[in-house]
């Protein structure tokens, strides 16, 4: 007798542990298939470990900037295994908590390595031992990993994916980012804060190109005021290992062919899809090229197969994978209260310091789909907190239909403005208008009251400017 | 603390009232469930009770007052408790709310006054209502996707380019004079001009949108009404000796609706943008005149009642539209409706639909006609002419039509009336 539930998910993420939590609280006899640990990449290697380092570079550049606030402090001196152990720890604590999380909703947890075998059927491998599993409805969360160049195949020591980067060994001298989305510029950031040469390799003409241009170009600036090299409109070609380090040749802005002496590498060209070895072979689901195909409530070609998260597409954030499994399991449900994600409304962030923030249009997709924009714009160095802070450095840019006063996007730059963006998210769910920004009583002194000044400089009424 | 009362929602369709008549004034003593005062919508007048015991103070919206749902009105001071005007009292009065949302807009294109339909009764999101404002588009036509049926902008830009939304209610503009008024004056001809009340601007609304968005046909057929009258004589001969009501020709008109909808269960149906709604059950919508406008009452699973039960109902359905008593729920959901004219000697008419329902059966009068009997011979008959109006959306002429032979063939034969 094989067991039966209603419902299984494969792979314990932000997708499919929360898909499973929100089964449980409506009642579904739910299980969840994992090979490693619980919490998938975002807990163990990703979204939060990372945010641990970042954390340590903070309290470094704190030590090393305390003269400027009255303190006294001799230069200080990172210990990269206990920088590690941090973060490691921190992982640890956290996927502990998915594991209760489990218990506490009566979620069997199945570990081992999930394989479709089509018809409801599932099979859960742990070793040589493997068992058969049946369910109604099956939530394929299995996520996503590094995506490499053929021409940049990691080894794991000199050339690394954002896996091994998160706990190296040794610092390394020279490094090399390839790539310069929210992954590659928050290596950047915690590489450059524990001592080593930064350099920033992106193939687009602008660091973070999925950003508004305008926080693209101030990253730009800031990043390069802390040292850090950054070579836009530049293609990686090739890598020679030399006896003392990495020969690396690129074809730089201008069409040479340069070469540069790095002795590590970070590859953080995007992120693949884990489609490969889950069975989807037996199954109708289709596939193209590593993404599973859903439609907007998640369901795949093949009836009672689901796919959330990473390996549904992107944008390729955690959020977005537990909101997807919020839709597909009260759909499964039937809840009225179900409605497919809007993509539109998606916020991204990057932990690096300075930090960047943005959800909805940026200025430029705003005026190519034909909107009449208004934009308000504030910086940090018009902000009382910001300047008590010692974070004068950043803007916020917001971005207003004309006409309705819509909000279509927020774009930020500066000390947490991962924390300020939901502000605005909220308003463009509840699809407040300019007007709503404004009669909100925002409180002083805070960051916050900058989205007031933006709204308002965006209609020439801003106080403080 | 004294206990607020607010001007209560009672109708789904309602974002204010009008305050009809207090029964308790300033300073009297009230008891919790007492009747406080009556709140008159466009539908009906209804009684509300006072939610705690106290005496009641600052009184603040009398009689004929417009007020938005939800606004404090009134307090009630329990014994011993200082009588202090508490925070948040006072009226703000449907035209002054609006003046204030407007003012408040900060964009040029929001400077248009408009209908109160725009108050605080729909669920809308700031941005649907603006997008709404600029299109011109009444929001109550505009139905939901948000959470629990909130509007949002999407919705409102979905039914402009649909069709589906209807304008604003026309309103009388600020400072301004329609055109009728406009050409009276500049000929100098006598009027008396009558302020559009909430049912009359509701009556406007949901035709205006029925008949310009509606792709109504219409169905006419005469039949003969004789036998169908002689089974209403043996059935009210029957009834003679007992208390109960006689059975009018309409009662056994709405049986046969409900009868023929039952043998034709497809053309019991609502059109719903992307999907047709098929009723399990006739609810039959019987539009009864009423002081100022009209209202629509629904006998509901009409298929399954006998002819008296339709009988009583539909007396104490008109009797309670009439005095204005009629819940909220009686007068919505209905998937058919029959108009009668016959009594005020109407030959034949044609309905406008009565959204979202697909068919009207309009009534008229039964007239003595001769008509050729088997043999080709003038024969005095009884004859009715009836036209059914359908939306083609969702029934086309040849449904329409077998209807309509069914609904005949049963008034022709009246005695199937009796089986269920």
């Amino acid at each position: 007798m094989s067991k039966e539930f209603d419902l299984v998910v494969i792979g314990s993420g932000p997708g499919g542990y929360v898909a499973a939590i929100r089964a449980a609280q409506l009642g579904m006899k739910t299980a969840i298939v994992e090979a490693e640990e619980l919490g998938g990449v975002c807990l163990n290697w990703g979204c939060i470990p990372t945010k641990a380092l970042l954390k340590t570079a903070d309290v470094g550049r704190t030590i090393r900037e305390a003269k400027e606030y009255g303190w006294s402090s001799s230069a200080p001196i990172p210990n990269l295994k206990d920088i590690v152990g941090y973060s490691r720890q921190v992982s640890g604590k956290l996927s502990g908590g998915v594991k209760f999380l489990m218990k506490k909703n009566n979620i069997a947890v199945l570990k081992g390595w999930g394989t479709l075998l089509g018809g409801g059927k599932l099979q859960v491998k742990t070793g040589e031992k493997t068992e058969t599993v049946s369910a109604l409805h099956i939530i394929v969360a299995t996520g996503a990993r590094s995506r490499t160049l053929p021409s940049l195949v990691p080894d794991g020591e000199q050339i690394v994916t954002s896996k091994e980067a998160m706990v190296p060994e040794t610092i390394p001298k020279k490094l090399l980012i390839v790539g310069s989305g929210a992954i590659g510029i928050e290596f950047a950031s915690f590489y450059n804060e524990i001592g080593s040469e930064v350099t920033i390799m992106e193939v687009q003409d602008r660091i973070v190109p999925a950003e508004d241009a305008e926080i693209s170009e101030a990253a730009m600036k800031a990043f390069k005021k802390q040292g850090i090299t950054i070579l836009t409109n530049t293609t990686y070609q090739s890598f020679k290992k030399q006896t003392d380090g990495l020969s690396v040749s690129y074809k730089s802005a201008d069409d040479k062919i340069e070469t540069g002496q790095f002795d590590r590498i970070i590859s953080a060209i995007g992120i693949v899809g884990n489609v490969d070895g889950i069975g989807l072979e037996n199954t109708v689901v289709e596939v193209d090229p590593a993404q599973i195909k859903t439609n907007e409530w998640m369901a795949t070609a093949e009836p009672g197969v689901y796919a959330i998260g990473d390996v549904a597409g992107g944008p390729w954030l955690a959020h977005k994978a537990s909101h997807e499994a919020i839709t597909c399991v009260e759909r499964i449900a039937q809840l009225d209260s179900a409605h497919p994600v809007d993509k539109s409304l998606i916020p991204g962030c990057t932990y690096s310091h300075p930090q960047i923030a943005s959800v909805g249009l940026t200025e430029a997709k705003a005026l190519e789909l034909g909107l009449k924009i208004k934009v308000g714009r504030f910086p940090f160095a018009g902000n009382g907190k910001a300047i008590a802070l010692g974070e004068s450095e950043g803007l916020i840019k917001l971005i207003f239909e004309e006409g309705t006063g819509a909000v279509l996007g927020a774009h930020m730059i500066g000390a947490e403005v991962t924390e300020l963006i939901t502000a605005i998210g909220v308003a463009m769910t509840l699809e407040c208008t300019e007007e709503y920004l404004m009669r909100t009583i925002f409180p002083h002194p805070t960051l916050s009251e900058m989205l007031h000044e933006a709204t308002l400089e965006a209609f020439d009424r801003a106080i403080h400017i | 603390m004294p206990i607020e009362i607010i001007l209560p929602k009672v109708d789904m369709d309602m974002s204010s009232g009008t305050i009809a008549g207090w029964f308790k004034s300033e300073g009297e003593m009230v008891e919790e469930g007492e009747a406080l005062f009556d709140i008159e919508t466009n539908k009906a007048t209804m009684e509300v009770e006072s939610p705690g015991t106290g005496t009641l103070h600052f009184v603040s919206a009398k009689e004929g007052d417009v007020v938005p749902i939800g606004q404090t009105i009134a307090w009630l001071f329990a014994e011993g408790e200082e009588v202090v005007e508490p925070a948040g009292s006072g009226v703000s009065t449907a035209d002054t709310v609006e003046a204030a949302a407007v003012e408040s807009d900060t964009t040029e294109e929001s400077m248009v006054v408009a209908s109160p339909v725009f108050l605080s009764g729909t669920r809308a999101t700031p941005l649907a209502r603006r997008v709404a404002k600029k299109l011109n588009i009444d929001l109550q036509s505009v139905g939901g996707s948000g959470p629990r049926g909130r509007i949002v902008r999407s919705d409102v830009e979905k039914a402009a380019k649909s069709g589906t939304a209807s304008p604003p209610p026309q309103t009388i503009t600020v400072g301004g004079k329609t055109g009728a008024q406009k050409t009276a004056d500049e000929l100098g001809l006598a009027y008396t001009k009558v302020p559009v009340d909430r049912m009359r601007s509701i009556i406007a609304a949901r035709l205006t949108e029925s008949k310009s968005t509606v792709p109504h046909f219409y169905l006419s057929a005469d039949i003969q009404i004789d036998r169908l009258l002689e089974f209403r004589a043996q059935i009210n001969l029957a009834l003679q000796n007992t208390d109960a009501k006689k059975v009018s020709v309409n009662d056994l008109l709405v049986k046969a609706c409900a009868a023929a909808l039952k043998a034709v269960p497809e053309a019991n149906a609502s059109w719903d943008g992307d999907s047709i709604i098929k009723f399990d059950d006739a609810h039959i919508s019987v539009a009864v005149s009423i002081d100022g406008g009209l209202i629509t009452p629904v006998v509901r699973n009409a298929q399954k009642k006998d002819i008296q039960t339709i009988s009583s109902e539909i007396a104490d359905l008109a009797a309670r539209a009439k005095s204005g008593k009629l819940g909220s729920k009686e007068y919505q959901g209905g998937s058919f409706s029959i108009s009668n004219l016959g009594m005020f000697g109407v030959k034949s008419f044609n309905a406008i639909i009565n959204p979202p329902e697909s068919m009207i059966l309009a009534v008229g009068q039964g007239a003595a006609q001769f008509v050729p009997d088997n043999e080709g011979n003038p024969k005095l008959a009884t004859v009715m002419s009836v036209t059914l109006s359908c939306d083609h959306r969702v029934v086309d002429g040849a449904l329409g039509a077998v209807w309509l032979k069914k609904f005949k063939d049963l008034i022709e034969n009246p005695v199937s009336l009796m089986l269920n």
